[in-house]
């Protein structure tokens, strides 16, 4: 094991002194979803994980050190951007930026150079991403994947955050335990983890900051713990608490009803003003704390202020029609779009005028599936007429 | 495919973040029970105890278990049990045949003074069910020492090892001391024993988890509010289940409620028939039969000379103030009473009507009605019956689906009120309209 940490050293010191810092400060890790990918490293064996180098070229050292310390994290982090690309990929896949990811390659951004831009798409990228993260390692810690916040119920009742409820409850009487509790540590461990590099000096960190935290907040609000009474008649004398966790689709959906709602911001006339309702949970982790006291000011000054679960953006998005390789954008060409549709997904709006092509394709596909006891499902494989279409 | 497999791993995930720190929490809690009353048994089974020392013992492990559980409130229930042991013997000395009622009288106006001034709101909702049973127990010795039951008084040990019995303390169920008594003698114990003790501990935690997990998620928020109040209802029966098994699992670990040749001879609730009811005649028995065996015996039965409505109405009255000077309880209860009450007569009047066998208690041995129980017209007429009944249930159990600090703390009058105003108090114009065709029938 001492080996193989040594090897693990050794290996970040080559990767690091060759590396200058790069653009796109702390994103870099988002390349940590694609890592695996090549020998299917799955997410499972965190050791093998560790040892990619590609993983490591993405991570910075403050980022490799929160690794080290939490054994395990890896494998949640990867998952959570996993889940994050996909579920961008799902929200945006009827619009002309359709959240696409680069191949990934060593000093390339994952979701390419439109990370450059602040425009929001940009925004939504870093809400989704950091709402991913923060999803993974809470549920892996609350399921005990990650060593340094196990169900390791004897020392439960120490850990700091705890204290405040044991502080409202009767510490004496009722004796607070599962895994529920851990909730804080995803929250806490993204905040360390993906807001690495955002000091925050910045107008654009300041963007990413507050987009980081609208994607933790809206899956902390809805993760909670939940408890219920039982006892004779309706009487409380046995309490059990769980943790509820939000299905990672309905924070995808909250984050684009806030994409499409989204404020553009500029820099606020006063640097530090007085600090917003933001969640301060047991600020004396974070060293840096007063990087998230900030308060964007709306570029319209008829609009009020962003709020906490709000996404900001700088500047307006780039069209997202031709291909761009300034930008890294690939352009709506080739893309299937729907004929019938008046929305975005429609050809006309996705193939911005340029007229659309229609193919019919016979598809071979499983159908008439029936059930049989238990438990197998039986299909026939029918070919079917498909009618496509797809932009010029 | 793709939405589907998600759509599994979701519910999986969302059942085991659940059920794992709940079945843990379960665990612990039935862990300090069990060993409290496995030392009793082992105690009691290898030592040859003079009778006032094993009553002592029950005292001691008891009132530990107690204060392990419930922290200092635990001073509640001693005060409980000695002022009124105290007032029992000073009373003896004046009267022998009112005991019974002052003791009753006493000791539930000191729960109901517990519980408007004296004691903070979530401390009572968390002794409330202990000082409950505390109470009926004093009670019923109160009144069977009217009827002369006893040779002679009790002492203070046995009384106190009665009262902080470990076995029943803290979830129940009420045993008669006699009863008590007779289970704290050697029992011939074999590996039945701890088959009896395992099962049930099984079949707490799976009410358990169904009760926290399953039966919340099984019906989605969005849908009528009769099947969401059906859903809420039946986690709270659910946690009902749970507690009574896990009162069984305390009770048979301790060597309680078997027979000699070591079955358990011990029910407390019958899910089954509270589930699929015949009539709510039947819940209200099958819901807590020790304590329906309670009120019968102390409450009913002493009051059986004044009337039957009197006895009835008292027989209520004591349950409704047992459960403290709350609103949700009273009209709870209340409700129970009336919708059974009118229930049992319009079922009497519908079977002598169309001859059939569908009383709201099933015939015993042969029913005199023309058609018999498996009839198609039985048959369809209970149906009937018992999907009213389930109505009623989920209409009743809807109140205790409530925020958890509300559970916590105590029910309030809106929420009972707002409850039964979404659900246009459905049952209560049922019953009522049950009520005016009874009479005209």
């Amino acid at each position: 094991m001492k080996c193989l940490w040594l090897l693990v050293i050794t290996v970040l010191c080559l990767r690091c002194e060759g590396s200058k810092p790069r653009r796109g400060r702390g994103s870099m890790w988002w390349g940590i979803a694609k890592a695996g990918e090549p020998n299917n490293l799955a997410p499972l064996s965190p050791g093998v994980l560790y040892m990619d180098p590609a993983v490591h070229a993405t991570l910075r050292r403050k980022q490799r050190r929160l690794a080290r310390e939490n054994p395990g994290v890896l494998a949640a982090v990867a998952k959570g951007a996993n889940m994050a690309v996909a579920e961008c990929q799902h929200q945006f896949k009827h619009r002309r930026w359709n959240c696409s990811t680069r191949n990934f390659l060593r000093g390339k951004n994952l979701f390419g150079k439109i990370v450059d831009r602040g425009c929001r798409e940009t925004a939504f990228i870093y809400a989704i991403t950091s709402a991913g993260v923060t999803h993974a390692v809470s549920r892996a810690c609350a399921e005990g994947a990650i060593e340094s916040c196990t169900c390791d119920y004897s020392h439960v009742d120490r850990a700091p955050h705890r204290a405040r409820a044991a502080a409202a409850a009767n510490v004496r009487v009722w004796k607070w335990g599962g895994c529920s509790d851990n909730i804080g540590f995803g929250f806490h461990f993204s905040r360390e983890f993906v807001d690495t590099g955002e000091r925050g000096k910045t107008l654009r960190e300041k963007m990413n900051l507050h987009n980081n935290e609208a994607g933790r907040a809206h899956v902390q609000q809805e993760m909670r713990q939940e408890c219920k009474c039982h006892g004779m008649s309706g009487s409380c004398t046995v309490k059990t608490c769980w943790m509820r966790l939000p299905s990672f689709r309905s924070v995808g959906d909250a984050l684009k009803d806030r994409f499409d709602g989204a404020s553009r911001v500029m820099m606020p006339n006063a640097e530090l003003e007085a600090p917003a309702q933001r969640n301060d949970a047991a600020p004396h982790r974070v060293p840096r704390r007063d990087r998230y006291r900030f308060q964007l000011r709306p570029h319209n000054p008829d609009h009020k202020s962003p709020g906490l679960k709000d996404l900001v953006y700088l500047e307006s998005s780039p069209g997202f029609c031709e291909k761009n390789p300034r930008l890294g954008i690939p352009g709506t060409h080739g893309r299937a779009c729907n004929d019938t549709s008046i929305g975005v997904d429609g050809c006309d709006l996705m193939c911005c005028g340029r007229g659309y092509r229609t193919e019919t394709m016979f598809v071979v596909e499983r159908c008439n599936c029936t059930f049989h006891w238990c438990c197998e499902v039986k299909c026939k494989v029918c070919r079917t007429e498909k009618v496509v279409h797809t932009c010029l | 495919m793709e939405e589907d497999d998600e759509y599994t791993e979701n519910t999986w995930t969302y059942i085991s973040l659940c059920a794992e720190p709940t079945l843990y929490e379960g665990l612990r809690f039935a862990k300090d029970l069990i060993i409290a009353n496995l030392i009793l048994r082992f105690i009691i089974q290898t030592v040859s105890l003079p009778h006032n020392v094993r009553h002592s013992l029950c005292l001691v492990i008891g009132s530990f278990l107690l204060y392990y559980s419930i922290g200092p409130a635990f001073f509640w229930t001693v005060g409980l049990a000695s002022g009124s042991y105290i007032f029992i013997i000073l009373l003896s000395f004046i009267t022998k045949r009112w005991r019974g009622l002052v003791i009753a009288i006493s000791v539930i106006s000191f729960l109901l003074s517990c519980e408007v001034y004296i004691v903070n709101p979530k401390m009572w909702q968390q002794i409330r069910g202990i000082q409950m049973v505390a109470a009926m127990k004093i009670i019923s010795v109160a009144i069977e020492l009217d009827r002369s039951l006893f040779k002679h008084m009790l002492n203070p040990v046995e009384f106190g090892g009665y009262i902080m019995c470990p076995a029943n303390c803290i979830l129940g169920p009420w045993i008669s001391f006699h009863t008590y008594n007779n289970y704290l003698d050697v029992k011939f114990l074999t590996r039945r024993w701890f088959k009896i003790i395992l099962i049930n501990l099984f079949l707490a935690m799976f009410f358990l988890v169904l009760s926290n997990c399953i039966v919340p998620w099984y019906i989605d928020d969005d849908l009528t509010k009769w099947l969401v109040a059906y859903r809420d209802a039946q986690a709270f029966r659910m946690s009902h289940y749970f507690v009574s098994s896990m009162s069984i699992v305390s009770m048979v670990s301790a060597g309680f409620g078997l027979t000699n040749d070591c079955h358990l001879e011990l029910q407390v609730t019958k899910p089954l028939f509270i589930e699929l009811p015949r009539s709510l005649v039947q819940v209200v028995i099958y819901w807590n039969i020790p304590m329906h065996q309670w009120l019968k015996n102390y409450v009913f039965k002493t009051c059986q000379a004044y009337g039957q409505f009197t006895a009835v109405f008292v027989t209520y009255a004591v349950s409704s103030l047992l459960h403290g000077l709350n609103f949700q309880f009273s009209a709870v209860l209340l409700s129970i009473g009336t919708f059974s009450y009118v229930e049992y007569n319009f079922r009497y009047k519908v079977a002598s009507a169309l001859e059939v066998c569908c009383l709201a208690n099933p015939c015993t041995k042969q029913c005199d009605h023309k058609n018999k129980k498996n009839s198609l017209l039985a048959v369809f007429t209970n149906t009937l019956f018992s999907f009213i009944t389930i109505i009623h249930l989920a209409y009743l159990g809807v109140m205790f689906e409530a925020s958890f600090s509300m559970q916590e703390s105590g029910y309030s009058y809106f929420h009972t009120m707002s409850k039964w105003e979404n659900l246009n108090y459905f049952s209560h114009g049922l019953v009522f309209f049950m009520y005016v065709i009874y009479l005209m029938m």
